[in-house]
């Protein structure tokens, strides 16, 4: 008899553990469910101002386009030297840039430099360089976001202006692979090794900052047979 | 469909003179010889296509309509004019409509005098260039399954490949290269796909055409 307060006290607290147990879990649901509603929210606020800010880029291309793009061709036509050309050509490729991205998809880092390779290989042969691309063939491919896929387009495109306008060199060696969870792009010449003008310029120290902004870190190094090496590490998320 | 460098006449369209002058001058080079009418706007241009040009260099950013307009209207006139966008910009959200309504290729304005001269004899010679993310862009465009539309304009797996190399940035002779093909043959296939891409657009303007009730399906 002494027995059934215990049992019925036990019964009770089983079934206590239960309701607590079931509470809870109906409890991490809800908090699931908020933590969706709320991942939703954020992720229609993040859609709503990507949107708004293509659509400022657009306008801000319209604005542009006639106007900038009209004198940077003159620029173009009127140059006295290939190089010269060049200068004017890099600047129009960072207008075209802004207007891609405004109008075009997400890529993934395999776009990206197919695209940087294209840009490449179409502004050396203009002024008489060859290029080399040697690219890993086990390269991850993750999406890049588009400010990421800006950044590594401005770095590639600054060393290459280097080369052609202070280097003097005959060949440019690109090579693209992965390592250690890292993406590790290396750009070669055989010209007259990092020059005076680049070290003290305002250009590699904005490369230092997009290095920078894409976690990675980026090193002038001389060539082991003369020419100059800059090489830019960045961190590499293959999840995506 | 054109004579190899064998124009005679040519159409130009933009709004700067200044880039009429430099494609005009390409266009001599390219073609010695060659009669080039200037046109500053679409209205000109309409104008001028009673010189049934061989060859038109088309602006699409123009004060009064996008060029696409023009090519349509060459396109109907069943001219035979060999249109080719001049663009500043090479990006597949801007050149895809002109190339599905039918241009044969583009020019990037900022080119130097020579390339585009030799471009112009490229495409003319049936060797249209191609960006990467124009690549990309027909990739997805022609990836199966294919449309009812677009059955018998599928591309064939060379086809597909030339335009997989395109996309990872390679160029006509590297995609040559790795293909073991010659440039030429590669050419060719660059110019079977951009057919494709315009019978394709054709065919399924048909079908649309039917849906609407335009024409008897």
């Amino acid at each position: 008899m002494a027995m059934w307060p215990a049992i019925a006290i036990m019964l009770l607290a089983t079934a206590c553990v239960a309701l607590a147990l079931r509470v809870r879990r109906l409890r991490a649901a809800l908090r699931v469910r908020d933590a969706r509603t709320v991942r939703d929210c954020i992720a229609c606020e993040v859609e709503m101002r990507e949107q708004a800010a293509a659509q400022e880029r657009e306008r801000i291309y319209s604005d542009l386009h006639d106007d900038l793009g009209a004198k940077l061709l003159s620029l173009v036509y009127r140059a006295e030297s290939p190089v010269q050309a060049d200068l004017a050509r890099a600047i129009l490729q960072d207008l075209r840039d802004v207007v891609t991205r405004s109008r075009g998809t997400p890529g993934s880092l395999g776009d990206v430099l197919a695209d940087i390779r294209g840009e490449a290989a179409q502004r050396l042969a203009a002024v008489g360089i060859g290029l080399r691309w040697d690219e890993a063939d086990d390269l991850p491919d993750p999406l890049l976001d588009t400010g990421h896929a800006l950044h590594l387009h401005r770095i590639v495109r600054e060393a290459i202006s280097n080369t052609i306008r202070h280097a003097q060199a005959r060949h440019l060696r690109v090579r693209v692979r992965a390592s250690g969870g890292e993406l590790l792009l290396e750009l070669t010449d055989d010209g007259s090794g990092v020059p005076a003008a680049v070290l003290a310029g305002s250009g590699m120290r904005n490369m230092r900052t997009r290095a920078g902004e894409l976690d990675g870190r980026i090193d002038w190094i001389p060539g082991t047979e003369g020419g100059a090496k800059v090489l830019l590490r960045m961190p590499l998320e293959t999840g995506a | 469909m054109s004579s190899v460098g064998g124009f005679s006449r040519a159409l130009v369209v933009d709004d700067l003179a200044d880039v009429r002058a430099w494609l005009a001058d390409a266009l001599r080079e390219a073609f010695p010889g060659i009669d080039v009418a200037l046109a500053a706007n679409l209205g000109e241009a309409m104008a001028k296509l009673e010189t049934s040009p061989q060859i038109a260099l088309i602006d699409l950013g123009l004060p009064d309509g996008n060029g696409t307009q023009l090519i349509e209207a060459l396109r109907k006139r069943d001219a035979d004019t060999l249109c080719i966008v001049a663009t500043v910009f090479d990006d597949d959200a801007h050149l895809f409509p002109a190339l599905r309504a039918g241009a044969e290729g583009y020019v990037l304005k900022d080119r130097d005098r020579e390339s585009l001269a030799d471009m112009l004899r490229g495409i003319a010679g049936g060797q249209p260039p191609l960006s990467s993310s124009i690549a990309r862009r027909l990739l997805r465009h022609f990836q199966p399954p294919p449309q009812p539309a677009d059955a018998g304009v599928a591309l064939t797996p060379r086809e597909t490949e030339v335009l997989r190399l395109t996309a990872k940035g390679l160029t006509l002779n590297e995609v040559a290269e790795a293909l073991g093909l010659s440039r030429h043959t590669v050419s060719g296939y660059l110019k079977d796909i951009y057919r494709k891409l315009s019978v394709g657009t054709r065919a399924e303007a048909a079908l649309e055409a039917a849906r609407r009730g335009l024409v008897a399906p």
